[in-house]
């Protein structure tokens, strides 16, 4: 009974559930991201309104994690055939394939993204500062978006070659 | 090209021609003026004086002040003009001409004086609207506020807190006597006002009962007519003051026709600064002065004939190799490496008896950063972009540089995304989709790619890596270079070419050349050549010399390579990122009209694109300039030099002409 019902939808459930987890986990980690870096620049805007730019540039950095994520998903969701109208065709195999490629994006989506934002809110510091030099802030967060760009390259690799 | 040879100056003039001579310096824009700390603490130098910094001030208060004014015009009447319009350019004489300075000075003091009249009529205004804002209680009073106690009578203004109950109050002062009179005014969310009338023998008794709930008296004082009276008059004066701050800011407003005038005074008053700042560095006697610093070897004659005419004594020294340190950098560029300067300073300038690095990471740079944005609509974008800034602002200073190296870099992005099939990731074959047409065949473009990196990125990956250890080998050949330029041949050759060895042993190895009985010859003396390691090393020293040469080598050669891995990384990740984009443009469009579905399509295009463009420019550059700073510089960079900085005319808001005097 339990394994019938395994073979015939488990494919689908850990398909879904990878997708799930690419896009809700890396939106949690950018979500964390660009809240703290907003929270830094509310703070500088509050004393100097004119760093606006400067600050909302910094502070959707830390975003883009959950684009990835959403990216990754979607191509998940477009392996398993939920947009050409295959999807009941999906064996467990695939189903785990995309699980499993799935979880690198959702992981360092979610960390890199606090990391990053963790950057952002105290490059923000930069902008109060020294506002000619904010630059070298968003340098320092772009290292950090390159943690976030391997996993989603991995993951695409996986779920594109994977099945 | 290079890093331009410098000479020590040093000069002795008279300080009649003291003006003079810093003028003609500021005009040929090529001596660089030393602060003379080593003179100042030599006691034989102790009986010349550093010049007052009375004229420096005066300087840096003209420049404050012109700067206020012109921030204060462009908060108050928004000239005109942004980051596209072109920068004026204006003669080197209008720049200099004092009459203009002069006014243009005054026209800030005007500034200044306007907005320190706003300010006050500002203050004003809100110290009234208070003031109006306490009247408020005590509108519905019909009664002077300046009545004031009689011998009989007593007069008092004052409140109690709000939760006092007034008809409790009234009641026990009526029961202690009947020869006061409490008037309740109004109440605000703390207090009620009341006035109190009542004879002066029964003060103390009243006061008594009031005093149970907290009355105090109320400060009114200089307030004249009724609170209905002064609050229309404060009105009035507001209004009057309303009209007299709208009519100054309209006055400020008028000055920002003369916004040019105030930029180049900021101009002047900065070339100024610049020339007293200079000054403030030279050691005066009595009638004579004495400078030190700076200047390139190629232009000593030029400043021979120039100083050919002043009674003065000067020399040039080449700096000896101790003084390296001090002698600053100035590196000669062609067009193709001036760009590249904002990278090399970002990280730092050459040491003087360093290489300049400009040649040698251009190509690289500028091709590294077209692989890795390589699209042939990104780069037409990008460089096109560029072309338009540099064409119409001509922009200078680090941010000129940026826009000429992404110009360069938009060009590769296009040529190598030709060659690779990009062309807004795949927008070619997803909008023939939308079409219902045929994806147009162009020549690596749509049919056969050089490069496919969404097919075959293992290709791509090798190639990457392979591109990366040709940088390493130029990094090595440089240090090689400079190595024997030092004449340590031996370093150079241990050091160097023993990774040589095994970087070519390994690759026979791979293609299986050159074995000698199955045994990699070159590969097993480049092994034994890493012996060489322990030369400086002393009995156990030279195991671990070995062992950390070794070490290092394998981990440091072999980690840097890898490392351009990311050439291929980023572009796969624009590319699939693109992909994902145009594969969202064209779904919603399924079964509805193609109109429509080609405006849906475009929506998410532009959008899309958009934020990948711009994420990728900017990650892009990074990487790029990463992979230069980290694996490239490491090879052989030598930095820490520091900028020459001329005495010269620079300017922000305008381009100046230079004539000849």
């Amino acid at each position: 009974m339990f394994g019938e019902l395994i073979s015939q939808y488990g494919g689908v459930f850990f398909g879904f559930l990878g997708a799930a987890l690419a896009a809700g986990l890396a939106c949690i980690g950018s979500a964390k991201g660009t809240g703290a870096a907003g929270e830094a620049g509310a703070g500088l805007l509050a004393e100097d309104p004119s760093q606006f730019s400067k600050c909302m540039i910094l502070q959707v950095i830390p975003g883009t994690q959950g684009l990835y994520g959403l990216v990754i998903a979607f191509l998940a969701l477009m392996q398993m055939g939920l947009f050409a109208g295959t999807l009941g065709d999906l064996s467990m195999t695939d189903g785990l394939v995309i699980l499993a490629a799935c979880i690198p994006m959702g992981i360092g989506g979610l960390f890199s993204g606090i990391a990053q934002g963790r950057v952002a809110a105290a490059s923000i510091n930069i902008v109060a500062k020294s506002p000619n030099d904010w630059s070298k802030g968003m340098i320092l967060c772009i290292i950090v978006e390159f943690y976030a760009i391997l996993p989603l390259l991995i993951s695409f690799l996986m779920i594109w070659f994977g099945i | 090209m290079s890093i331009v040879r410098m000479k020590r100056l040093r000069m002795v003039g008279m300080i009649s021609d003291r003006e003079e001579l810093l003028q003609l310096f500021q005009h040929m824009g090529c001596v660089e003026i030393d602060e003379p700390k080593k003179k100042l603490v030599d006691p034989e130098w102790a009986a010349l004086a550093q010049p007052d910094g009375q004229a420096l001030s005066q300087a840096r208060e003209a420049y404050l002040s012109a700067q206020t004014a012109l921030n204060i015009l462009k908060k108050r009447a928004k000239p005109k003009g942004g980051l596209l319009t072109p920068r004026p350019v204006i003669r080197e004489e209008q720049l200099f001409d004092n009459a203009a300075y002069h006014a243009s000075l005054k026209m800030a003091g005007e500034i200044l004086e306007l907005e320190r009249q706003i300010s006050t009529l500002y203050a004003e205004q809100s110290k009234l609207r208070s003031q109006k804002l306490s009247l408020v209680p005590w509108l519905p009073l019909d009664v002077p506020l300046e009545s004031a106690s009689t011998p009989d009578v007593v007069v008092a203004f004052g409140t109690v807190g709000v939760r006092a109950p007034m008809e409790e109050v009234q009641g026990k002062l009526r029961a202690a006597t009947e020869l006061a009179e409490l008037k309740p005014a109004g109440a605000d969310g703390e207090l009620q006002y009341l006035l109190l009338v009542c004879h002066k023998s029964v003060e103390e008794t009243v006061m008594d009962v009031l005093r149970e709930y907290g009355f105090s008296r109320a400060g009114l004082r200089g307030l004249t007519g009724t609170a209905t009276e002064n609050d229309r008059q404060i009105d009035a004066r507001l209004a009057e003051l309303a009209l007299e701050t709208e009519a100054t800011i309209a006055k400020l407003v008028t000055y920002a026709e003369h916004n040019l005038s105030l930029q180049l005074c900021e101009e002047r008053a900065k070339v100024e600064v610049s020339r007293e700042e200079a000054r403030c560095r030279l050691l005066d006697t009595e009638l004579t002065f004495f400078l030190e610093g700076w200047l390139p070897e190629a232009d000593v004659p030029a400043l021979e004939q120039k100083l050919s005419t002043y009674p003065c004594a000067w020399e040039t020294e080449t700096p000896r190799k101790e003084d390296y340190p001090e002698v600053p950098i100035k590196i000669k560029s062609n067009v193709l490496t001036e760009p590249l300067n904002t990278i090399t300073e970002m990280y730092s300038l050459p040491a003087y008896d360093g290489v300049d690095a400009n040649p040698l990471i251009a190509p690289f740079y500028i091709f590294f950063f077209g692989f890795m944005f390589a699209d042939l609509g990104y780069g037409i974008i990008l460089a096109g972009a560029c072309l338009f800034l540099q064409l119409r602002v001509k922009p200078k200073g680090g941010f000129g540089q940026l826009i000429r190296l992404m110009l360069m870099c938009g060009i590769a992005s296009a040529v190598i995304g030709f060659f690779t099939g990009g062309f807004f990731s795949d927008f070619l074959t997803r909008f023939s989709g939308i079409l219902g047409v045929d994806t147009p065949q162009i020549p690596f473009l749509t049919v056969d790619p050089l490069l496919d990196v969404m097919n075959e990125p293992m290709t791509v990956l090798i190639f990457a890596l392979v591109v990366g250890f040709i940088q390493i080998i130029v990094g090595m050949i440089v240090k090689f270079y400079m190595l024997c330029r030092e004449r340590k041949f031996a370093d150079a050759i241990w050091d160097i070419g023993t990774w040589w060895v095994i970087f070519a042993g390994i690759i026979l190895f791979a293609l299986k050349i050159g074995n000698i009985g199955s045994v990699p010859v070159v590969l097993v003396i480049g092994i034994l050549m890493l012996l060489s390691q322990g030369r400086n090393g002393k009995g156990f020293g030279r195991v671990t010399a070995v062992i950390g040469g070794i070490y290092n080598g394998v981990t440091g050669y072999f980690g840097d390579i890898l490392s351009y891995a990311r050439l291929m990384v980023m572009l796969l990740a624009s590319t699939v990122i693109g992909q994902v984009f145009n594969i969202l443009g064209t779904m919603p469009g399924d079964g509805v009209p193609k109109p429509v579905a080609i405006i849906i399509f475009f929506v998410i295009f532009i959008i899309g694109h958009a934020f990948n463009f711009g994420l990728n420019v900017i990650g892009t550059y990074v990487h790029t300039s990463r992979l230069q700073y980290l694996e490239f510089f490491k090879q052989f960079y030598k930095e820490g030099g520091r900028k020459f900085r001329p005495l010269t005319v620079e300017t922000t808001y305008v381009d100046v002409i230079k004539e000849e005097k």
